[in-house]
């Protein structure tokens, strides 16, 4: 185990904390400039593993239909030779067609590390006990000009990032969660193509929800930097998303837009009959105006009278029907 | 309209229908797929919430950095016994004869009251112990400063202790009618980053109700930093470090002109190099005091009084001497030499005239060095116990810097050691409490403090 602790120190924890500190020395002592910028490294870094993300889940998409194929020539066998024969033919699809249908986590996987060791990298260069900043001589490179900064001002913005979200003035300790939960689900949105599958659809959209609400809400239990960090990383994984794929993202933006369009439209009161002035006008497709220039409340009063009649002849329908058995 | 099936007529009463308004497909909704969808729902949103909750706890469970441990007070003599600050937050006493603890004096009392982490050493005058110690709930501290009955452990100040929402670090320090000592951002101010905070020591005990001290505090300056170490008082004034890289001499005498006004009883200031953390040392005239920039220096504080606010005078025996790792344990002078040590474990012995070294080079211990080197006489000759924030306590000759020993603790120890007559007495941070004979080094006694001053296990 301590094996462990040493290659964590010196693999991820030093690097980072030095990297941070070092980055604080270039950008005029600003740690807030230093993890924004450091969040733009780790992202260009990771473009590589974005791109063969994105590959990977354009082929697992596109193979949708030969799985559901095999899904179907085993549907009623539910012995476990079946089961396993399934298995197998569905990886030897996979094998052939060059997906891993765990590839897609890459990127994930790589980032929880980044996000477990900057909390704790955050916390040790700015450390608030005698006991952290007397560790951080060991810390830092002999050759880190930070050595001399020490110690680190940890304001920006009027926040102090080694502070925990919820203990934040309240309009950060609100938008922050906000932001990275509205950021993380539409870079999820864009990185996620849709499926003709639809049990992994479902799959996809709950997983679409779940993180960022859960992500938001666990951020104000991390410190303010590291929300900072996370904001950021999606901001930048937005972007270099729509590069990588960009009509996936297009459409995915366009679809994002029509549901909030459509949110919307649904939380407005319906205009009432009674208020609309009332002028002759004959029934007219929608958006038409009268010949005065007033929108044709009529006309779309008549639609919605119509559709109401529609409605009350099924129920009476269904009722009959009812009374019939 | 072509005639649909109306499902509601199929379907059995106990198995719950779609909404009409998704497409409908009747293999989708045979019991076997709903369970199975059921089952994907719950695996997926299982897996996001396991997902989640492992990087909360395993970033939760990561959080020692922020918790203060104490664990740094050193023990301090006073007639027959010494007091500490264990790391649990309790102040114990320990009968110098026998190295035993001394059960019936505790403070706070009871089995679960703690100071939080107390890291100074207490201060002794007149039969009164001093002290302080502080806790922290995430990002808000809360310290205490009390005064307690050398004999008894009773409270000394019948408002019991004085409470401040900060961190106090360092040792408190006693004027001639001024108890002071530095501390962080009081609050949750913004500014400024730490003060000097000024109180009335008078003890209660004994005196009639009218004659009892009725406001504790008497002021607090304002400083650049945050205040790490304790001050340092000579004559009335008191010298410390910040860690915004400015190092004090405030005047703690009450007189008019300060009423209201405690800035103007900065007599002069020094910019150093570096942050300062550790405690400066002053002695015929002279502070001596480190920074993180590896950089020790001796000021002239007389001249510096008199008006002086120049770069280093040599000529006023003044230097800078550059090491090799940052600065924190006070350093020590024995015979016109300062020995200091760093975080990196160099011990520097300097020509306290001139700054220049005096051994061939720096000896090099393991583990960073926070507490204090103490003089001792050994067989071999005079020595420095120097504590290992690694482990041990290692005996560094004076004369030529030679590593005699090492007093065995098997724990770091980054309190200051004791020294009485031929023991050496040292308080390491797993709160066992250790005596040795500065002769052969040998080992007389442990006691663990945590546990009821048990005899430690071997």
């Amino acid at each position: 185990m301590e094996i462990l602790g040493v290659l964590w120190d010196e693999v991820i924890m030093r690097p980072m904390i030095n990297s941070l500190a070092l980055l604080y020395t270039v950008l005029f002592n600003n740690f807030g400039l230093s993890i924004i910028v450091f969040t733009g490294i780790i992202r260009v870094a990771l473009i590589p593993l974005t791109i063969r993300q994105t590959r990977q889940m354009k082929k697992m998409s596109e193979m949708q239909p030969k799985i559901k194929a095999v899904q179907e020539k085993y549907k009623n066998k539910t012995g476990r030779e079946e089961r396993a024969e399934m298995s197998r033919e569905t990886m030897r699809l996979y094998r052939e067609a060059g997906v891993n249908p765990v590839g897609c986590l890459g990127p994930v996987f790589i980032q929880i590390p980044i996000w477990i060791g900057l909390y704790r990298a955050i916390l040790r260069a700015v450390p608030p006990t005698p006991e952290g900043l007397a560790n951080l001589n060991e810390t830092l490179y002999s050759w880190n000009p930070a050595a001399g900064r020490i110690p680190l001002d940890a304001t920006f913005l009027g926040i102090d990032l080694v502070d925990f979200v919820q203990a934040a003035p309240m309009y950060f300790a609100i938008a922050m969660p906000i932001l990275v939960g509205v950021s993380m689900f539409v870079q999820q949105k864009m990185s996620t193509p849709p499926s003709t599958d639809p049990r992994q659809a479902q799959t996809n959209q709950i997983m679409l929800w779940t993180m960022p609400i859960m992500f938001g809400f666990f951020t104000l239990q991390f410190p303010s930097g590291l929300g900072l960090y996370i904001l950021f990383s999606n901001v930048l994984g937005i972007a270099i998303q729509y590069f990588v794929s960009p009509k996936q993202s297009q459409e995915a933006l366009v679809s994002l837009t029509s549901s909030i369009t459509r949110l919307v439209g649904r939380s407005r009161p319906a205009a009432q009959p009674a208020e609309a002035s009332v002028t002759a006008a004959a029934s007219a497709p929608p958006g038409e105006k009268e010949p005065n220039g007033e929108p044709d409340v009529h006309g779309e009063n008549r639609r919605r009278s119509n559709r109401n009649r529609t409605q009350v002849s099924r129920r009476k329908a269904r009722g009959r029907r009812h009374k019939g058995r | 309209m072509a005639w649909r099936p109306n499902v509601h007529l199929l379907t059995p009463p106990s198995v719950r229908l779609p909404s009409r308004r998704r497409s409908w497909k009747p293999e989708q909704h045979t019991p076997s797929a709903r369970a199975q969808a059921n089952r994907r729902v719950r695996s997926g949103a299982a897996w996001a919430l396991a997902g989640a909750l492992f990087l909360l706890l395993t970033a939760a469970a990561c959080t020692n950095d922020i918790i203060p441990r104490g664990g740094w007070s050193g023990p301090v003599p006073s007639g027959d016994h010494f007091y500490f600050g264990g790391a649990d937050g309790q102040v114990y006493r320990v009968l110098a004869s026998t190295g035993l603890l001394d059960n019936a004096w505790q403070y706070p009392p009871g089995e679960k009251a703690t100071l939080g982490a107390v890291y100074g050493s207490p201060v002794i005058r007149d039969g009164v112990v001093y002290g302080a110690g502080y806790s922290c709930r995430g990002n808000i501290c809360n310290a205490q400063v009390f005064a307690l009955d050398a004999n008894t452990s009773d409270p000394a100040w019948s408002d019991g202790s004085y409470d401040a929402s900060t961190k106090i670090a360092g040792q408190v320090a006693l004027g001639t009618e001024t108890l002071v000592f530095g501390t962080a951002q009081v609050g949750k101010d913004s500014d400024p980053p730490g003060y000097l905070y000024a109180l009335d020591p008078q003890t209660d005990a004994g005196r009639p109700l009218n004659e009892q001290v009725r406001e504790r505090f008497k002021w607090r300056l304002a400083v650049d930093g945050v205040v790490l170490a304790g001050p340092a008082v000579a004559d009335d004034v008191a010298y410390f470090g910040t860690m915004g890289r400015t190092f004090y001499a405030v005047d703690l005498r009450d007189e008019a002109r300060y009423e209201d006004k405690p800035e103007a009883r900065v007599l002069w200031s020094f910019k150093t190099e570096g942050a300062v953390a550790g405690a400066a040392l002053i002695k015929d005239g002279k502070a001596y005091l480190g920074d993180f920039q590896g950089r020790l220096y001796a000021l002239n504080i007389a001249s510096r009084k008199s008006g002086y606010s120049g770069p280093l005078d040599s000529g006023r025996e003044e230097w800078v001497f550059k090491g090799s790792a940052w600065f924190w344990a006070r350093p020590s002078i024995e015979e016109d030499v300062v020995y200091a040590a760093t975080l990196g474990g160099h011990v520097h012995a300097l020509d306290a005239r001139t700054g220049l070294p005096v051994w061939k080079g720096p000896v090099r211990i393991e583990g960073q060095v926070v507490g204090a080197p103490a003089l001792l006489e050994t067989q071999r000759g005079q020595a420095l116990a120097v504590p290992s924030g690694e482990r041990d306590v290692a005996v560094v000759r004076l004369s030529d810097g030679l590593v005699l020993g090492s007093l065995i603790t098997g724990s770091p120890v980054k309190a200051e050691p004791a020294v009485s007559g031929d023991f050496v007495f040292v308080h390491a941070l797993d709160g066992r409490f250790y005596t040795f004979s500065a002769r052969n080094f040998e080992m007389r006694s442990c006691i663990d403090a945590k546990n009821g001053g048990e005899r430690c296990a071997p």
